[in-house]
């Protein structure tokens, strides 16, 4: 009995390649062989955009990609077998497509851009596939805009793109949101041009006075000063009105309501000041203020902007091609998911992903549940059989009449309740807003007393006005209004260039307050498929090699997930021990539908199948038996990825009390959590649906990662929800964080980054705290001059502005 | 000095044509998109100018 591979391919490191082309480790080569060299890739799908990219002469690809050093940002290209074909359907085109006389455009949203190659290969579409006029793409918003002519096919078009591994999505993007958001941004950019404009003028008007301008001269500049703020009081600044007039009426005390009293004031104080001759005025203070708060709100936009929103994500769903019968035609026509009615009949071909609930009328099958259960089995189905949307088909073709689509499939009535139940999330109160609180009422009170004891101290009123005024405008809140968005905003936009995409701010602060995380078992903290685990040959009379070499012919047939990992396995070991597989003839080959192949090969009957012998440990053990005789036995498991252990280890140690929670049953569950070294206590499973939504309500201050449907409600309910490499559009529906790159790092990597930037943040508002308390008490005692506060002002401004700028370099360290 | 009563004025006058401009260039939607165009200087000739 020999027993052989225990570790997994890949691990030993003497003969490591890399793809040519997303650069990563090659375990299973996909091999081109070009004029002078083979070139190896990781697997078929980047072959295919190398051969692609070569055969076009667009290998300038990749010599603008290392020029500009993305290269290892890039992951494996995906197979596909999708067609695209619903996109060339009329009822499609109709909802989804601009056209004009000549043209026809659409927008995809497209995975998988992120260098200046990508957006060069996608931009040079029409050099490429014919009938494309024009490719426009945002790179913000990976949103490439595509015109074909009349007679061109988007199928073409899409196909040809995700060939080249840049999956598009068509989205239906609502105009009429679309265009209100774009106008209320190029107001906002007109308000902060305003306001720059205005204030650079006033200030130098300002500092000509401060240093000696004076007479005539000195008028004639405090009052162009005054008339330059005018247009910021009564343009640029209103936004602040409405947030000061909203928090108002919402009885909130936010840091925009002393910005509105000192703009009031201080423009009135300014122009009875500015009559009576005197020189205390203060609108250069004020004007800057305006355009640096203005300029952090919009730049919080913007980078807020750089994921879709929910109407564009709405279209996701369900973006595949279906076959419906056409009664009239009498054959398969191929159209979009979402058009399907209810008693329609399907074909839903192997492969494919069932696109509505219903009856299967004829075909026997396996469907891969995980999605909607977290079942890592296939599930055999028949005739009356049921099935549900979100489902893979595995083996073979199915009839089926559909009974509910859309919301109201099991999964559509599943992320409604999702969406539902987002507006009873409780939204946290901030550090932000628990600050400006307190610091208003302080600022406030604390103007008012020394109005009052000045007032009644030294009598004067002008003076005692003067000292209250600058007191509120010197500890206006620029520091504090600009460090928190500043400082969460560059966390955002560094996460999200490395995959990690956080919906909001506030979700940042969560994550650093979370005290304990819940993992999903397959798929986050195990791989989610099956991978070979223990080979042994139980008779010695072929080699090991004769013995896989049986085995790869018999499963590279079927596409059931058992028979893809045993292929996956074999060629991987050959590869690394550069060995080639014996090829072998078969006749009548069958295939078990859910139990197995069999074959006769050189007079033997050959058959691979669950193992008749019991062993009692929570792997899937196969074998290939000849003539009714075990020659080799296989176990399979979904393995724990590597870094599982360290990741889960580090974790906890920042006081996160990690634990399992998984639909799947007692011993792979068990196994994993001792792996993971995880007590008793902390792993759970069997556990559905609606029961991790109610671990959830029990655990307030929880972070849940899990991906799919069967994960969607409780990741709603979660404190934090975290969606893990899966389908992208149900995952950015239910969560509050999609992790793009598959893997448990990610997680700990967002939890870091939260921690820090909290960090960063507190230390700028001590800081910022710091300024303000020196110059309140340098107000209160009157030394204030217009002079002093508008130095101070744009001091304290960027100060806090470098310090925060500086401190987030350190989340570029954390991969 | 006295020039400056002029100079000051038509100063604030030019900027103001600027300010004009800018926006202009915004209600065109030249601003809309920030990133692309960033990225686009790296490329050659023959695609930028194709735009």
């Amino acid at each position: 009995m020999q027993t052989l591979h225990h570790n997994q391919p890949g691990q030993d490191c003497e003969h490591q390649e890399h793809c040519e082309h997303c650069g990563e480790k090659v375990i299973v080569p996909s091999l081109l062989s070009l004029k002078d060299e083979d070139k190896i890739f990781c697997c078929n799908g980047c072959k295919t955009v190398y051969q692609i990219l070569h055969e076009k002469g667009l290998d300038n690809y990749y010599k603008l990609r290392d020029q500009t050093g993305t290269r290892d940002q890039l992951s494996p290209v995906e197979d596909s077998d999708e067609e695209y074909k619903y996109l060339d359907q009329q009822e499609f085109l109709d909802k989804y497509t601009k056209k004009t006389k000549d043209s026809v455009t659409i927008d995809f949203f497209i995975e998988g851009v992120h260098c200046v190659a990508c957006l060069w290969l996608i931009e040079k579409l029409p050099d490429f596939v014919e009938e494309v006029l024009h490719s426009k793409l945002n790179m913000a918003k990976s949103i490439a805009s595509v015109t074909i002519g009349k007679n061109g096919k988007l199928s073409k078009v899409a196909k040809q793109l995700a060939l080249l591994g840049y999956r598009p999505h068509p989205i239906l993007s609502d105009a009429d949101i679309e265009r209100l958001a774009k106008e209320e941004d190029r107001k906002m950019l007109i308000k902060i041009a305003i306001a720059f404009t205005c204030a650079g003028n006033i200030m130098l008007l300002a500092y000509s006075v401060y240093g000696g301008a004076s007479g005539e001269l000195a008028r004639h500049f405090n009052w162009y000063s005054f008339f330059l703020i005018l247009p910021i009081i009564f343009y640029s600044a209103i936004p602040f009105y409405q947030s000061a007039w909203s928090a108002i009426k919402s009885r909130k005390l936010s840091i925009d309501i002393p910005i509105v009293v000192a703009l009031v004031v201080g423009t009135i104080s300014g122009l009875v000041n500015l009559i009576n001759g005197s020189e205390h005025l203060y609108f250069d203070s004020l004007a800057t203020l305006v355009f640096l708060l203005l300029g952090a709100r919009y730049l919080l936009k913007k980078s807020q902007q750089k994921s879709l929103n929910t109407t564009e994500i709405a279209s996701f769903f369900s973006n595949r091609t279906t076959h419906r019968w056409n009664q009239q035609k009498q054959q398969y026509e191929d159209i979009h998911a979402q058009f399907l009615k209810s008693q329609d009949i399907i074909l839903v071909k192997s492969g494919e992903m069932v696109p509505a609930d219903g009856l299967i009328l004829d075909g026997v099958s396996n469907i891969n549940n995980s999605l909607l259960t977290g079942e890592s089995l296939p599930v055999k189905v028949e005739k009356t059989d049921y099935i549900y949307s979100g489902t893979t088909n595995l083996d073979q073709d199915l009839k089926v009449q559909v009974l509910n689509t859309g919301s109201d499939t099991r999964l559509g009535k599943i992320l409604q309740s999702v969406e539902a139940g987002w507006n009873q999330k409780a939204e946290i109160v901030t550090l932000a807003d628990n600050v400006a609180r307190y610091f208003v009422s302080t600022v406030f009170i604390l103007a008012f007393l020394t109005f009052i004891a000045i007032f009644f101290l030294i009598g004067n009123f002008e003076d005692a006005f003067t000292r209250a005024f600058t007191l509120i405008i010197i500890t206006c809140p620029c520091a504090l209004g600009l460090t928190t968005p500043l400082a969460l905003t560059m966390t955002l936009g560094k996460l999200a260039k490395k995959g990690m995409i956080i919906k909001n701010e506030q979700i940042i602060e969560k994550l650093s307050k979370a005290k304990e995380i819940f993992l999903d078992k397959t798929g986050t903290l195990t791989h989610g498929n099956f991978q070979v685990s223990d080979w042994l040959d139980v008779d010695d009379k072929m080699t090991n090699l004769a013995h896989m070499s049986l085995v790869f012919a018999l499963e590279s047939r079927s596409k059931h997930p058992i028979a893809k990992a045993a292929c996956k396995y074999i060629k991987a070991i050959c590869f690394q021990e550069n060995q080639t597989l014996l090829t072998y003839e078969i006749t009548d080959y069958k295939e078990h539908a859910g139990r197995g192949v069999s074959g006769t090969i050189n007079g033997k009957q050959y058959e691979i199948r669950t193992l008749a012998k019991e062993k009692n440990d929570s792997k899937t053990w196969i074998a290939l038996y000849e003539d009714k005789k075990v020659i080799s036995e296989i176990s399979l498991e979904d393995q724990l990825r590597s870094e599982a252990a360290e990741v889960i280890a580090a974790i906890a140690k920042m006081g996160i009390k990690p634990a399992i929670v998984s639909g799947d049953a007692k011993g792979p569950v068990e196994k994993v959590a001792s792996k993971l070294n995880l007590s008793n206590q902390d792993y759970s499973y069997q556990v559905g649906p609606e029961q991790k939504s109610q671990l959830l309500d029990a655990h307030p201050a929880a972070i849940m990662v899990g991906d799919g449907a069967n994960d969607a409600i409780a990741l709603g309910r979660a404190y934090v929800g975290v969606a893990v490499h899966g389908s992208v559009d149900i995952s950015l529906r239910a969560a509050d964080i999609y992790l793009s790159q598959s893997g448990v790092r990610p997680i700990l990597s967002i939890i870091e980054a939260s921690k820090e930037t909290m960090k960063v943040i507190k230390r700028n508002l001590i800081i910022s705290l710091l300024y303000n308390v020196t110059g309140a008490t340098l107000a209160i005692m009157g030394y204030i001059t217009p002079l002093l506060a508008a130095v101070l002002m744009p001091l304290s401004s960027f100060t806090v502005l470098i310090l925060t700028l500086a401190s987030t370099r350190k989340l570029n360290r954390i991969n | 000095m006295d020039v400056l009563f002029f100079l000051v004025p038509t100063a604030i006058l030019v900027a103001g044509v600027f300010v004009g401009l800018f926006i202009w260039a915004t209600r065109k939607g030249q601003f809309d998109d920030l990133e692309t165009p960033a990225h686009k200087i790296l490329l050659d000739d023959e695609i930028a100018n194709r735009d």
